[in-house]
């Protein structure tokens, strides 16, 4: 059953201040119980924290047709997480950013996030061709969170 | 902000108190907007498919915010995703319909999972400034809000059940906006929030599909990004690389920042 706002189920209703709470539509509420938000677990049982921020150099070589994973993060919910990472390029500028997945033009070089029941992994995916220059020895920056909704829903 | 006279609910992040902590620190200001989930679900997608492909009839009569993730050898990914590996997985939002709007694949079968937000992509909307202030840590015992799905058990423990939780981090959202592209930087569309947040917040993005009028999530290359500041964010995408007419953008902002933990 895709739907799963159920919008009798008021138990705690927070609306805009503006009109009664039965006049408002779904939109206005701030906070609805028949609603689910994203929130970013903490004292789950994760193993490592469930948001984060860290630094990276990209190495100083890439092979063709080759991963390389930039980081792993156990989170241990049990089941695959709602994410997202944003990465920041700070050999370009301190202010460019962008979310993952993240890639350069014609050149099958891709910066991924992906996630399972126990991990997000950030990764360097590269394609056909080598780099001894160019996009390697770059600095980069990753921002993530994990959230408590399962991407694939609610049973 | 505390002090403006205004009535209003706030709680805290675990840590923190609502009487110092800053915008990145509260988990709930009834002032501002939460990121509701409206509906989630399933699509396979396969070779027997012609695009489009309506995946969910959502009624709501404007485009909502979504989320597509597609799975591939055990493992669940974002998309957009212009790789091999995400070829099949795009879709779009109309004012009716969640669609699948894909004419390449890579892999098939694959299963998209997907979510919709009851809020609309085409909505302007910034709120008001908050303590900016860095972030004050309160030690100690401290009582929350938690809120479980219909049925669930609070004491359960997972937190997929859980609806809200005011010791968590919320998605709080800043502001939004949407518009035809401004064309005033040489060889870029843009579209440009300011947000003064004194930080860099996250950001979500979308563009309009001029063929059919829906809207689909803009994906990230190195010609199609934001330059993120404390004062303001612009989307910028290469005119070139684009190559159709002035798109119109909508971004989100989040009452988070990208630049550190």
């Amino acid at each position: 059953m895709p739907k799963i706002f159920d919008e009798t189920y008021n138990l705690v209703r927070v609306g805009n201040g503006l009109a009664d709470l039965d006049d408002l539509d779904p939109e206005d509420f701030k906070l609805h119980s028949g609603f689910i938000y994203h929130g970013v677990p903490s004292d789950v049982g994760e193993t490592d924290p469930l948001e984060g921020y860290f630094s990276y150099t990209s190495p100083s070589s890439i092979a063709a047709n080759t991963t390389y994973t930039v980081k792993t993060i156990t989170h241990n919910l049990g089941y695959a997480p709602d994410f997202q990472v944003f990465i920041g390029e700070t050999s370009v500028s301190s202010d460019t950013f962008s979310h993952l997945p993240y890639g350069y033009v014609s050149t099958g070089l891709y910066y991924k996030a992906r996630v399972d029941s126990t991990k997000l992994q950030i990764l360097l995916v590269n394609g056909v061709n080598a780099w001894s220059s160019g996009f390697t020895s770059r600095g980069y920056t990753f921002r993530y969170q994990i959230f408590n909704t399962p991407i694939k829903g609610h049973s | 902000m505390i002090g403006d006279s205004t009535p209003k609910i706030l709680t805290a992040r675990a840590g923190y108190s609502v009487d110092s902590a800053n915008d990145r620190e509260l988990s709930f200001n009834s002032d501002w907007p939460l990121l509701p989930i409206e509906a989630e679900g399933t699509f396979e997608v396969n070779d027997s498919l012609s695009a489009p492909v309506t995946i969910y009839n959502h009624g709501l009569g404007y485009a909502p915010l979504f989320k597509v993730f597609f799975e591939k050898d055990g493992y669940l990914y974002p998309t957009p995703d212009s790789t091999s590996a995400g070829l099949g997985s795009t879709c779009a939002v109309s004012s009716s319909n969640l669609v699948w709007r894909d004419v390449y694949f890579s892999e098939t079968p694959m299963n998209l999972y997907w979510k919709i937000y009851r809020r609309p992509i085409e909505k302007n909307e910034d709120q008001a400034p908050y303590s900016l202030t860095a972030a004050t840590t309160k030690k100690g015992g401290q009582g929350k809000i938690v809120i479980a799905m219909p049925g669930k058990d609070i004491g359960g423990k997972s937190p997929a059940n859980i609806s809200f939780d005011s010791s968590w981090r919320q998605l709080i959202i800043d502001s939004s906006k949407y518009a035809l592209a401004s064309t005033s930087d040489f060889g870029y569309y843009t579209l440009t929030i300011d947000h003064n947040l004194g930080y860099r917040p996250m950001y979500w993005a979308y563009y309009k599909d001029a063929d059919n009028n829906e809207w689909r999530q803009m994906g990230s290359l190195d010609v199609y990004r934001a330059i993120v500041t404390t004062t303001s964010i612009t989307w910028r995408i290469s005119v070139g690389t684009w190559g159709g007419d002035t798109p119109t953008l909508a971004l989100i902002l989040y009452k988070s920042t990208i630049s550190s933990a």
